[in-house]
């Protein structure tokens, strides 16, 4: 056996782990090789030197630091391990469901966008209302006043009243005069226009400018509601309505002007519905809707629609409401026809 | 059968059972018995007392929160051992990216807690060990232990200096028991080398 096959197994050898035979064959060459011998003492010592290295001992503080470290390990365990635990978890979180917090977050803001979203629009619509109720209001009152003081005639609403009162009384009781005068204001907004060629029909904002044309009727009974106590608001519409009253007598009269507007009435017990169901009819028949005024207790629609298919409007409005018809006398006209439609709620009247 | 009847041989078996279930105070015994050890273990692995501190800490930390993965398949003794082991050996690496040095050759001084030793030359005086203070002496040999590599490092320390049987050596170093048998030669020859260097003849 070589020495270097012998000195590998030295380190087993000291320790006797080797076979028999083995520790003989060393032994036996130990005896004749000085150098060998020499490794193996060499070897001893070495391992007696690191085996006589003293322990260190440990710091006093070593295991209470090592403690303190695993208690507090413990608690946040069981932070995380055992959150149902305590009355506080057990209130809150009742069904044992983790949702993260900013889910709430959202829904809490999604709730409150809602709620101020339902808050703000009733306001809006409370705001719009009473300038269209008031108006309403003060045109009632006008009305009234005009009716009392109809003989002295030194009041401008009478102006407005009389012209309407006359047309009504051709085909209305005395007692529907009120009404016509109501329901005709609006209507008679429209007809307006074809009166005044030089101007172009479809523009509804030109109504205003529009009156100052015709008569001086118009005039005056512009000035007059800016005087009264109305609100400039009031005012111009009065001017808007009034206008338009002056060419319905003018062609009353007979003017040449082409007609081609037709104001209806109708009156109906649900205002919302119905006015919806109007605007199917006139979709039906291939009509065209221009514009719409809303106001407390009526609605103006104003259309324009073939005038072959006005006897089929008629029929269908009859069948929606009852239909006062205020002018009919131009069927036998052809092309598109203005037609202002007037709902009044029947519940309100008095 | 064997197994079992390691468990049933393993002293730290009750209070193991005990910090399972949850006992602290049980585990506070486990640490006041195998603390001297561990950090024995790791000072030599390590060859600083303060890093050996924060290391014995940081075993009995995981061995605590890793507590219901231990089988009992080997005694508690040893699987604590292992990860002192480990966190050694990981903070050595740590510390050798840190402050690289180059690899160690025999020949050169070797470094201690106190710092370099200059190589000493041969002396033939026949009384060295008695000139040399108990202490000294033993921070050389730490020296020289420290001067090895990891692998033979564990090895020597886990047999010659705290005696463990090779069985358990490969158990806990997870390597075949021939492998720690030449491995332990090898660290021997190595230590044989330095310590003659660092002290003088043998």
């Amino acid at each position: 056996m070589e020495c270097s096959n012998i000195q590998e197994k030295l380190s087993a050898y000291i320790e006797n782990i080797i076979s028999y035979e083995e520790k003989l064959l060393i032994e036996e060459h130990l005896k004749s090789c000085r150098k060998c011998s020499k490794s193996l003492s060499e070897l001893r010592k070495t391992v007696k030197y690191v085996q006589s290295l003293e322990e260190i001992e440990p710091p006093q503080w070593l295991t209470q630091k090592i403690m303190a470290r695993i208690r507090s390990e413990v608690v946040a365990t069981r932070f995380r391990a055992e959150p149902k635990k305590g009355v506080f978890q057990k209130l809150f979180y009742p069904l044992h469901i983790k949702l993260p917090i900013e889910a709430f977050a959202a829904i809490a803001i999604v709730i409150t966008a809602v709620y101020i979203f339902k808050t703000i629009q009733p306001e809006m619509k409370v705001v719009q209302a009473p300038t269209g109720s008031e108006n309403v209001i003060a045109k009632d009152e006008v009305r009234k006043q005009s009716q009392q003081l109809r003989a002295g005639a030194t009041i401008p609403k009478d102006e407005i009243a009389s012209p309407l009162a006359r047309n009504d009384r051709k085909g209305a009781s005395s007692e529907e005069k009120v009404y016509a005068f109501k329901e005709s204001k609006p209507i008679l907004v429209k007809p307006a226009e074809p009166e005044m060629p030089a101007k172009k029909p479809e523009n509804i904002e030109k109504y205003t400018e529009a009156p100052k044309a015709p008569a001086p009727v118009v005039k005056q009974e512009k000035i007059m509601p800016s005087a009264g106590a109305i609100a400039k608001d009031e005012s111009k519409r009065e001017a808007i309505s009034a206008a338009p009253k002056p060419k319905e007598l003018v062609e009353e009269k007979g003017s040449a002007a082409r007609r081609d507007s037709i104001s209806l009435t109708l009156k109906v017990k649900d205002l919302e519905t119905v006015s919806e169901e109007i605007e199917k009819v006139f979709i039906q028949l291939g009509g065209k809707k221009i514009k719409t005024e809303s106001f407390d207790n009526k609605k103006v629609i104003i259309i324009e629609l073939s005038s072959k298919k006005l006897k089929e409007l008629f029929e269908k409005l009859k069948l929606i409401g009852e239909v006062k018809e205020e002018r009919v006398a131009l069927e036998e006209q052809e092309g598109d026809i203005r037609i202002g439609i007037e709902i009044v709620g029947i519940s309100d009247k008095k | 059968m064997k197994e079992e009847k390691k468990i049933i041989t393993d002293e730290d078996y009750k209070f193991v059972s005990l910090c399972k279930k949850g006992d602290v105070d049980a585990f506070e015994v486990l640490v006041k018995k195998h603390q001297k050890k561990m950090l024995n273990i790791a000072y030599r692995m390590i060859g600083s007392y303060e890093e050996a501190c924060e290391i014995v800490q940081d075993s009995f930390v995981s061995a605590y929160k890793a507590i219901r993965d231990f089988e009992g398949k080997a005694k508690f003794s040893t699987w604590l051992y292992t990860i002192v082991m480990n966190l050694s050996k990981n903070r050595l690496k740590q510390l050798k990216t840190q402050l690289y040095h180059e690899q160690v050759s025999i020949d050169d001084p070797v470094l201690t807690d106190d710092g370099n030793i200059k190589a000493e030359s041969v002396s033939n005086e026949p009384s060295i060990l008695e000139q040399l203070e108990k202490k000294e002496f033993q921070q050389k040999v730490q020296g020289c232990i420290n001067s090895l590599d990891d692998e033979f490092k564990d090895v020597l320390i886990l047999r010659d200096i705290q005696g463990f049987s090779y069985d358990e050596i490969s158990k806990m170093l997870k390597i075949a028991e021939g492998t720690v048998k030449s491995r332990l030669f090898r660290s021997r020859e190595a230590l044989k080398i330095c310590l003659k260097k660092v002290i003088g003849d043998l």
